[in-house]
Parts: structure tokens; C-alpha cells; sequence
């Protein structure tokens, strides 16, 4: 009788013990996560300050025509008519041989320039 | 417009590439290539910028700030949202709407120095808010280093030397606290030297009182900042 009490008495313990573990393992992953879910956040937020940051940089510096880049790059549209005239050029001087192959660069050449006053 | 134009013409479709070089009066160093696509029917053109001792400071390009104001118009909605979920002062999170609704209202009306003081104030909140959940102090005086900086900057356009020269003194010992940090590594400890000197270089840049030099040393310093 005496042992049946202790046979029971162990077996609750150890059911008692078992949830205990599970539940302190559960608090464990609920809070890992968390400070893994804060530590993405800040990433982020520190991405967005970082963001924001060239941003109004960017901003003061235009208001003095300030910019970090050495060069700019335009892109113009180039007209039917100046097209036409440069293949006229350049037709010519295939035709007239290699002697002419150097003023149908002048000319070309030249023609761009104008473009760009 | 740059005194040296080298022009490169490149006919797509065809064989034929040529180029030439047509020389200026005086022969200036800035150079600038042209090319043709006649497939594409447009030009590109790749120049060097102006330099900033000859450059035009009343051609303000209004358009594209009134476009980058835009941009963090709809930027900062997500990013208030994320600061609250970081616990930051829900008053220092109003303050960046109110200060952006003045740099609006300065690039509406076109007023330089409102929107100079108006983007120095909207600046100044970021180390705020990156206190509230970052511990990283070289970060921090980063940052403070930087906002020190650009007052010196807004006092440049109101020609304030004394202030720029107190500004850029307080910024150069924000950053030499970093100077003492164990955690750098030789690449972090080369940029910071380099940095630090650069903000050197600024600070004899305002004994000249000359804001042209001011403003050449001011974007090297910063650029060299932005890296840190």
C-alpha cells in the first residue's frame, strides 16, 4: 500500500516536472523570438535613419548646387532633319574615297558641337 | 558650358566610329563626351559638373527639391510607424511632420534659408531617434558629428563665421570620440582619420571667410562622412 502511494506520488512529480519544462522552454522560444522580431526592427529602423539621413543631405546640398558626382550625363532628343543632314555627311565621304573619310568626321563632329550652344 | 568638348560619334547599324577634338580659348580642364545612337534617334552627353568656385549659388533647382520633399512625404508614414514600434517620443515623431510641412512651405515659396533651417531641424531628429534603441555611441556621434556639420552650413549662407567656426570646432570633438575606440578596425580607423582631418581642413577653411572654399571643403568633408 505504502509503495503504491510512492509509485504514485513519483509519477505525479515527474508529470508535474514534464509540464513545468515544457513551459519554461515555451517562455523560452516566445522570448527568443521577440528579441529576434526587435532586433529586425531595429535594423530596419537604423536602414530608414540611414535613408533619411541622405536624404535631407541630398536636399541641403541642392539648395547650393552641391553634389558628390564628378560628372552629369544628359540625354537629348536628336531631330529627323540634323539626323538626315549627318547620313547625307557621311554618305558622301564613303563615296569620295578614304581622302574624305576625315572631313565627314569634321563635319559630323561639327554638327554635334552646334547641337550643344 | 565647358571650354574642351571631345565628341564621340557612334553610328549603330553601321561600321563606322569616329572621333574628334575641338580645343577651346582657353583650354580649360573640364572635357565632355557626345554620342550619337541615330537607332535610338537621342544623344547622350557626359560632362564634368561645375566647380563649385565658379558655380551659379542663385540657380536653385526647385524642381527636384520640391520632388525629394515629395518622396519623403511618402517615406515617412512606414517609418513612423516602425519608430513608435520602438518606443520613440511620440512628440519628437510629431515634430518631424511639422518640421517637413515647413520645408514644404519654404520650397513652395522658394525661400532658401527657411528651407536651409527647416532641413537642419528635420536632421537633428534622427540621432533622437536612433537613441531611443540603438546603444551604438560611435553611431551616435556619427550622426552629431554630421547634424554639427550642417549648421555650420546653414550659418554659411547667412556668412555667420563665428557660429560656423563654433559648429565645425563642436563637431570635430563629437568625432574624436570615436578616435578612442577600440572596436574599429584599420579601414573604419583609416575613414575616421581621414574624416577628422577633412574637418580640420573645414574649420581653416572659415579663418579665409570665403564661402566658395567653405562650400568645396564642406562637400569633401561630408562626403567623406557619409561613409563613416
Amino acid at each position: 500500500m505504502k509503495n503504491q502511494i510512492s509509485k504514485y506520488l513519483l509519477i505525479t512529480l515527474m508529470i508535474i516536472f514534464v509540464i513545468l519544462l515544457a513551459i519554461l522552454i515555451y517562455i523560452r522560444f516566445l522570448g527568443s523570438n521577440e528579441g529576434e522580431e526587435y532586433a529586425i526592427l531595429t535594423e530596419k529602423a537604423e536602414g530608414e535613419i540611414t535613408y533619411l539621413d541622405s536624404s535631407i543631405i541630398q536636399l541641403m546640398n541642392n539648395l547650393n548646387n552641391i553634389s558628390y558626382s564628378r560628372y552629369q550625363v544628359t540625354i537629348k532628343e536628336v531631330n529627323e532633319s540634323e539626323q538626315q543632314d549627318n547620313t547625307s555627311n557621311n554618305s558622301e565621304s564613303a563615296g569620295n574615297g578614304s581622302q574624305t573619310t576625315e572631313s565627314a568626321r569634321q563635319s559630323s563632329s561639327g554638327s554635334e558641337q552646334n547641337r550643344w550652344k | 558650358m565647358p571650354d574642351k568638348v571631345v565628341v564621340v560619334v557612334n553610328k549603330i547599324g553601321g561600321n563606322e566610329r569616329s572621333s574628334d577634338q575641338s580645343g577651346g580659348s582657353s583650354g580649360g580642364n573640364s572635357n565632355a563626351s557626345e554620342s550619337t545612337n541615330q537607332s535610338e534617334a537621342r544623344t547622350s552627353r557626359l560632362a564634368q559638373v561645375d566647380s563649385l568656385l565658379n558655380s551659379n549659388y542663385d540657380d536653385i533647382p526647385w524642381d527636384e527639391i520640391s520632388y525629394g520633399v515629395e518622396t519623403l512625404y511618402t517615406a515617412w508614414p512606414t517609418i513612423s510607424i516602425d519608430m513608435k514600434a520602438l518606443n520613440v517620443g511620440e512628440s519628437d515623431i510629431s515634430s518631424f511632420s511639422t518640421t517637413l510641412d515647413g520645408v514644404a512651405q519654404a520650397v513652395k515659396v522658394q525661400d532658401k534659408n527657411s528651407a536651409l533651417i527647416n532641413l537642419y531641424n528635420l536632421y537633428t531628429l534622427l540621432p533622437k531617434y536612433l537613441s531611443y534603441f540603438s546603444s551604438d555611441e560611435t553611431k551616435l556621434n556619427v550622426y552629431n558629428t554630421k547634424a554639427y556639420v550642417l549648421s555650420s552650413y546653414v550659418s554659411a549662407n547667412s556668412e555667420n563665421w563665428g557660429e560656423m567656426n563654433t559648429n565645425v570646432t563642436n563637431a570635430i570633438n563629437t568625432l574624436s570620440k570615436n578616435m578612442q575606440s577600440e572596436k574599429l578596425n584599420n579601414i573604419e580607423k583609416t575613414a575616421l582619420e581621414k574624416s577628422y582631418t577633412l574637418l580640420e581642413e573645414l574649420k581653416r577653411g572659415i579663418g579665409v571667410e570665403d564661402k566658395e572654399i567653405f562650400y568645396l571643403k564642406y562637400k569633401l568633408a561630408m562626403e567623406q562622412l557619409e561613409i563613416l
